[in-house]
C-alpha cells in the first residue's frame, strides 16, 4: 500500500514528460471540452470525472488525470471506487509505472476474477518487471475463460516461457493451441522458429511435414524446408526443397510472380537448378 | 436527391415495421439486415430482434419467389449463413422467423462475386472516420448514391472510427444502422478497427461492440490465410485480395503475430490486385502527423515494407480527418523529412488526360510502387498542415472514394459530399488476363411451346457468348422469377385466360447480360390439355423496345 501511495504521488513528475500526442488528437479534446461542459452542470457527477480522466489518460496528461479520479473517489459510490482501480491501473500502466498497475489490478481481479482486460493488463505489467511465472499465470486464466478466443494471448504466454527458459512448455501449449484453431500460420512459424533455436531440427521438420497444403505448397514454406535441411547437412534434400519453392514461384501469376520477395527467393535459389519448363 | 429520398423512405419504412411490430408481430427487427463475410458461394446475413427467437432468411432469384431458406439458432444477435450460392446471380432475401416474414422486398438484395481470381468490373465505396452519425456523413453518403446511380456497389470497406466517441453499440446503431439503412442490405460490409471503436472493444480477448456486431473471417472463409482473429483479416474478391489490419489494438511490431501472419498470407496470396487498409495513416500530415504518433510510425516503419516487398498496389487509411493522396511512391520508412524524390516511382498526377496513369508491372523493375490514400473525412473534416512531401494532393474536404477495378485497370475518384470529384487517378498493371466485359447474344428463337389454363412452357435456342453462357434469366411481367440453364422453362401457377410478357435474359460467367427477347403468351381460359404454342408467339423487336420503356422491365443489376 505504501508503494501505491507513494506511486501515485509520483505522478507529478511524470506530468512534465513530453506528452507527444496532445496536439494531434483534436478528437479526444473535443471530447474533453464537452465532458468538462457536463461538468459544470453536473459537478458531483462522479461518472463525468472518471470519463475525462480517462480522456486525459488517453492525452497523456498524466496529473490531471489523476486529480480527475481522485475526484471521482470522492464523489463517487462504492461501486465507482471499485471501478476507479481499473482504470487508475490503466493510468499507471500507460504511464509506464508497472508495479502500481499491479497493486491496483491485484484489488480489482480479486473482486472481478474473469475481467478479461484487467487481466491482460496485468500480465503485461507482470511482464514488464520481468515477473514471467505470474505474467504466465494471468494469460492461463485470460486463455481459460476467454471464449471467442484470439491467438495473441496464447503466443504471448508461449514466448513467455520460452523467455523463461521452458521451450517443451512453449511449445506443448502451441500444439494445444493448433487444436484448438487449426493450423494459423502463426502457430506454426512459432512452432518451427521454437525448435530451430532449440536445434531441433527434425522436429522442426516434422511440423513442415503437417502443414495444410495451402501453406505447404506455398514458396516461402518450400524455401523455409530447403534452409532447414541445409542446416541439417542434407544438401540434396535441400536442393530439391528449393526447386520446389521455385516452382511453386514460377506457378505463381505472373503479378505475384513478379513481386520483390519472390524474385528475390528465384536469385538467390539459382544455385539449386534450372528453372523447370 | 431522390436516392437521398429513397434512403429516408426505407428508413421510415423499416422504422414502420419495427414500431408496428410489438402489436402486429411477435418481434420487431431493431437492427439491420446487413451482409457479412461475402464470398461467391456463400454470405452472412445479421439483424438484431427485440426478444430472442429462431431466425430464418427467405432467399430466392427473384423477390416473389423466395423459396429458398436458411435457419439460425433462436437468439436476437441473429447470424445467417446462405451457402451454395451460385456466383454473379442477383438473389432477393426477407428475414423473419420460422412463423413470419419480419422484413424483406425488392431492395432487399444482394449480388454474389465472380468466382475467386476471375476479374470482374467491381465497385469499391470507401469511408472513412464516418462514425459522427450527423448530417456530415449523410451528405457524403447521398453524394456517393447520387454519384453511383443506378450501378450497383460490390464491396463497402470501412476504414475505422465508424463510431464517435467510444464505439459502444448505441453509437453503431446511430452511426452505421441508421445512417446507412439500404446500402447494409445491400452491400457486404468489411471494416476496419479504429481507435474510437477500441475504446469499447478489446482485440486481444476479441470482446466489444466492434467484435460483437461484425462477423469477420478469422479462418480465411472468404479466402486468404487464416488470421484466427477478428481484428485482422483477408479476403478475395474477383481478382483481388484485400489485407485488413488493425493498427489499434494489436501488436504492430515486426515480429508480432499480425505482422507474421500478414507475410504468410502474402506470399500464399495468387491475385492479381493487392490492396491493404487498416485505421492508422502510414503517412499524414492532416489532423494526425504521421511524423509523431506511435501508431502510425509502427504501420510505416513495419508493415510497409513487408506489404511493398509483395508488391502491395493500394493501401488506405482513415484517422486523418481529411484526404490525402500520394504519387506512386516505395521504400519511404522514415519520417516526412526523410522523403526524397527517388522514392517517386511516377512522380505525375496518375491521370490519364494529364500526366498518364501510373503503371505497374513492367517487365524487370523489383518495387514497382504503390499509391497511399488518407480518406477520414466521412463524417468530420479538422485540418492539420495538409503537406505531407509524399503525397500528390491534401485536401481538407468531406468525402469517401470510389474505386473501380475492372481487369488491370485500377480508377479511384475523391468524392465530396455534394458530389463534386476532388482527385482522381488510374492505375494499370501488366500481366492480368483481360476481363470479359462481351455480353452474350440473345437467345435465338424464343418461344412459348406449351400452354395449359396454368401454366406456360418457353422454349429457346442456345444463345453465344465469346467465353461461354452460363444460364438464362427469366422474367414474367418485368419481376425475375427463374434462372436456368436448360434451353426451356416452364411456368406454373398462373391464371387461366391471362397473357404474359416474359423476358429471356443470357448471362455469361462474368455477369454480362445479353439484350432481352421477349415472348408473350396466354393461359387458355379453362382447363384443359396441353395445347402446343397456345401463345401469341414472339414478339417484334420494335414493339419490345416500346413496352420495355412503357412497362419499364429492363430491371437493373441493383434496386
Amino acid at each position: 500500500m505504501h508503494r501505491l501511495v507513494a506511486a501515485w504521488f509520483m505522478l507529478p513528475v511524470l506530468a512534465i514528460l513530453p506528452a507527444q500526442n496532445v496536439s494531434a488528437h483534436t478528437g479526444l479534446e473535443t471530447q474533453l471540452d464537452h465532458v468538462t461542459h457536463e461538468i459544470e452542470h453536473r459537478p458531483r457527477d462522479a461518472s463525468l470525472y472518471v470519463r475525462r480522466g480517462n480522456l486525459r489518460r488517453r492525452l497523456q496528461d498524466w496529473q490531471r488525470a489523476k486529480e480527475d479520479f481522485d475526484l471521482a473517489h470522492v464523489l463517487g459510490t462504492s461501486d465507482v471506487r471499485d471501478e476507479l482501480r481499473f482504470h487508475r491501473a490503466r493510468l499507471f500502466s500507460d504511464a509506464g509505472q508497472p508495479d502500481q498497475a499491479i497493486d491496483e489490478l491485484n484489488s480489482f481481479i480479486e473482486r472481478h476474477p474473469r475481467h478479461l482486460i484487467a487481466l491482460r493488463t496485468r500480465a503485461l505489467a507482470y511482464e514488464q518487471i520481468g515477473s514471467f511465472e505470474n505474467a504466465i499465470e494471468d494469460l492461463t486464466t485470460l486463455i481459460d475463460c476467454d471464449e471467442p478466443q484470439s491467438p495473441e494471448p496464447w503466443l504471448n504466454r508461449a514466448r513467455l516461457w520460452i523467455q523463461s527458459g521452458d521451450t517443451d512448455a512453449a511449445v506443448a501449449s502451441i500444439d494445444k493451441a493448433l487444436n484448438i484453431f487449426g493450423p494459423l500460420p502463426v502457430f506454426v512459424e512459432f512452432l518451427v522458429d521454437a525448435e530451430l533455436d532449440r536445434e531441433s531440427y527434425a522436429a522442426a521438420l516434422a511440423v513442415l511435414d503437417d502443414l495444410p497444403d495451402v501453406l505447404a505448397a506455398s514458396p516461402r514454406w518450400l524455401w523455409r524446408r530447403g534452409d532447414i535441411l541445409n542446416r541439417l547437412g542434407r544438401s540434396d534434400d535441400a536442393s530439391r526443397a528449393f526447386i520446389q519453392a521455385r516452382q511453386a514461384i514460377m506457378r505463381l501469376p505472373e503479378r505475384r510472380r513478379n513481386a520483390p520477395v519472390m524474385r528475390d527467393m528465384l536469385e538467390r535459389s539459382a544455385a539449386y537448378g534450372a528453372i523447370p519448363e | 436527391m431522390a436516392t437521398r429520398l429513397k434512403e429516408i423512405a426505407w428508413a421510415v419504412i423499416v422504422t414502420a415495421v419495427s414500431s408496428a411490430a410489438p402489436s402486429v408481430l411477435a418481434q420487431s427487427v431493431l437492427r439491420g439486415p446487413y451482409l457479412q463475410q461475402a464470398t461467391p458461394e456463400a454470405i452472412i446475413v445479421r439483424w438484431r430482434t427485440d426478444q430472442a427467437t429462431d431466425g430464418v432468411v427467405r432467399y430466392g432469384t427473384s423477390p416473389g419467389d423466395l423459396t429458398q431458406s436458411a435457419i439460425g439458432a433462436s437468439q436476437s444477435e441473429h447470424a445467417v449463413e446462405l451457402t451454395g450460392l451460385t456466383p454473379n446471380t442477383r438473389y432477393y432475401y426477407s428475414i423473419g422467423t420460422s412463423a413470419e416474414t419480419l422484413a424483406g422486398d425488392n431492395t432487399f438484395t444482394f449480388f454474389t462475386g465472380p468466382p475467386t481470381g476471375m476479374p470482374r468490373d467491381t465497385r469499391i465505396w470507401v469511408v472513412g472516420d464516418s462514425g459522427r452519425a450527423n448530417s456530415a456523413a449523410r451528405d457524403v453518403r447521398d453524394a456517393y448514391l447520387d454519384f453511383t446511380g443506378t450501378r450497383g456497389t460490390d464491396l463497402w470497406l470501412m476504414l475505422g472510427d465508424n463510431a464517435y466517441p467510444d464505439g459502444t453499440d448505441a453509437e453503431y446503431q446511430a452511426a452505421v444502422f441508421e445512417t446507412y439503412p439500404v446500402i447494409l442490405r445491400q452491400v457486404p460490409l468489411w471494416p476496419t478497427l479504429g481507435n474510437h471503436d477500441g475504446q469499447s472493444a478489446s482485440s486481444a480477448t476479441q470482446t466489444g461492440p466492434y467484435y460483437e456486431i461484425f462477423s469477420l473471417p478469422k479462418n480465411a472463409e472468404a479466402g486468404g490465410l487464416a488470421s484466427g482473429t477478428e481484428a485482422y483479416y483477408s479476403f478475395d474478391y474477383a481478382n483481388i485480395h484485400f489485407v485488413v489490419l488493425d493498427s489499434d489494438d494489436s501488436d504492430r511490431s515486426a515480429s508480432g503475430t499480425m505482422l507474421t501472419w500478414l507475410e504468410n498470407d502474402l506470399a500464399a496470396n495468387r491475385q492479381d490486385w493487392l490492396i491493404a487498409y487498416w485505421h492508422h495513416p502510414p503517412y499524414s500530415k492532416g489532423s494526425h502527423d504521421s511524423d509523431r504518433e506511435s501508431k502510425l510510425r509502427d504501420m510505416r516503419e513495419n508493415a510497409l515494407p513487408l506489404l511493398e516487398s509483395y508488391g502491395v498496389d493500394l493501401v488506405l487509411a482513415g484517422h486523418s480527418h481529411s484526404y490525402e493522396r500520394s504519387f506512386l511512391i516505395d521504400s519511404h520508412y522514415g519520417d516526412s523529412s526523410s522523403f526524397d524524390t527517388s522514392m517517386q516511382i511516377d512522380s505525375g498526377s496518375g491521370r490519364e488526360n494529364d500526366t498518364g496513369a501510373y503503371v505497374k508491372g513492367m517487365p524487370g523493375a523489383m518495387h514497382q510502387g504503390s499509391v497511399y490514400a488518407v480518406a477520414g473525412s466521412s463524417s468530420g473534416i479538422s485540418g492539420g498542415t495538409l503537406d505531407h512531401p509524399a503525397m500528390f494532393v491534401s485536401i481538407n474536404s468531406l468525402g469517401s472514394m470510389v474505386l473501380d477495378i475492372n481487369g488491370d485497370r485500377l480508377d479511384a475518384v475523391f468524392l465530396d459530399d455534394v458530389g463534386n470529384i476532388l482527385d482522381n487517378f488510374t492505375m494499370l498493371i501488366e500481366g492480368v488476363s483481360p476481363v470479359d466485359t462481351v455480353a452474350p447474344d440473345s437467345p435465338p428463337n424464343a418461344r412459348s411451346t406449351t400452354v395449359t389454363a396454368s401454366s406456360i412452357t418457353l422454349a429457346w435456342d442456345a444463345a453465344t457468348d465469346n467465353v461461354g453462357v452460363t444460364g438464362y434469366e427469366i422474367s414474367r411481367d418485368g419481376q425475375v422469377v427463374d434462372t436456368v440453364d436448360a434451353l426451356s422453362f416452364t411456368d406454373t401457377g398462373l391464371a387461366p385466360g391471362t397473357t404474359y410478357i416474359y423476358g429471356i435474359i443470357a448471362v455469361d460467367d462474368a455477369g454480362n447480360e445479353s439484350p432481352e427477347v421477349m415472348v408473350s403468351a396466354t393461359t387458355s381460359s379453362m382447363p384443359s390439355e396441353p395445347a402446343a404454342s397456345g401463345g401469341s408467339g414472339r414478339i417484334g423487336p420494335v414493339f419490345l423496345i416500346t413496352l420495355s420503356l412503357i412497362l419499364g422491365f429492363r430491371r437493373r443489376r441493383y434496386a
